[in-house]
């Protein structure tokens, strides 16, 4: 089995960690609006990750790299991995679809009106509800 | 469904790893079929024939009313 090197996480994980601790201080001791806190924080994580990836990836010799990419197809592809992610769709979408609902309750009848994010919480409803019969309707026709 | 490829594995003196690179599968899917948590699709038992040179039904013992565990 191919050897792990500590290196590379280590740094992924001290610069992400230092990123984060960038942006609590920028949420906690700056004089920024809490929003714009917040999105900082996003920003920070989200670039935290985005530099994680490109250590990860500029990281690996073209050898590693090569072995990895079939590694990965092999993993996506896997019969079981597939079935795996079949199912926790499956059972997901029921779950999803509660929330959906009572969401729309919420956005109806407790929150203030708001036609556009009640119309926007009603499509997405709508969308989870037909989404799966069509795409069960276009695979019926392919299998 | 009841399978022999553990036996036929170590007979073989191959490691899981080996096997799963052998027919593109992870090494997980290899354990999962060796505990018979999972049972493989018909081109899988077919790739695992092959590979073991065994007819199917010398591999894999199919029982009424025993279904997939996945």
């Amino acid at each position: 089995m191919k050897k792990t090197s500590l290196r590379r996480p280590t740094v992924q994980a001290l610069l992400g960690f230092a990123l984060l601790l960038l942006g609590l201080y920028r949420i906690f001791f700056s004089s920024l609006q809490t929003v714009h806190a917040a999105i900082m924080m996003a920003l920070t994580l989200g670039l935290s990750l985005l530099l994680g990836f490109l250590i990860r990836r500029f990281a690996y010799t073209t050898a590693e790299r090569t072995s990895q990419q079939e590694q990965n197809a092999i993993e996506a592809e896997d019969e079981r991995n597939a079935r795996l992610r079949e199912k926790a769709a499956y059972a997901t979408h029921p779950v999803v679809f509660a929330a959906l609902c009572a969401m729309v309750l919420v956005v109806c009848f407790v929150l203030p009106p708001n036609l556009p994010v009640v119309l926007m919480a009603l499509g997405l409803l709508c969308l989870q509800s037909f989404l799966p019969l069509l795409l069960a309707a276009w695979y019926a026709r392919r299998m | 469904m009841q399978n022999r490829i553990e036996a036929l594995r170590k007979q073989r003196g191959l490691k899981q790893e080996e096997l799963a690179a052998a027919l593109a599968v992870s090494r997980q899917t290899i354990g999962s079929l060796e505990n018979g948590r999972y049972n493989p699709s018909i081109t899988l038992a077919f790739k695992i024939a092959r590979f073991f040179e065994l007819p199917i039904e010398d591999i894999f013992i199919y029982q009424d009313g025993k279904g997939d565990s996945i």
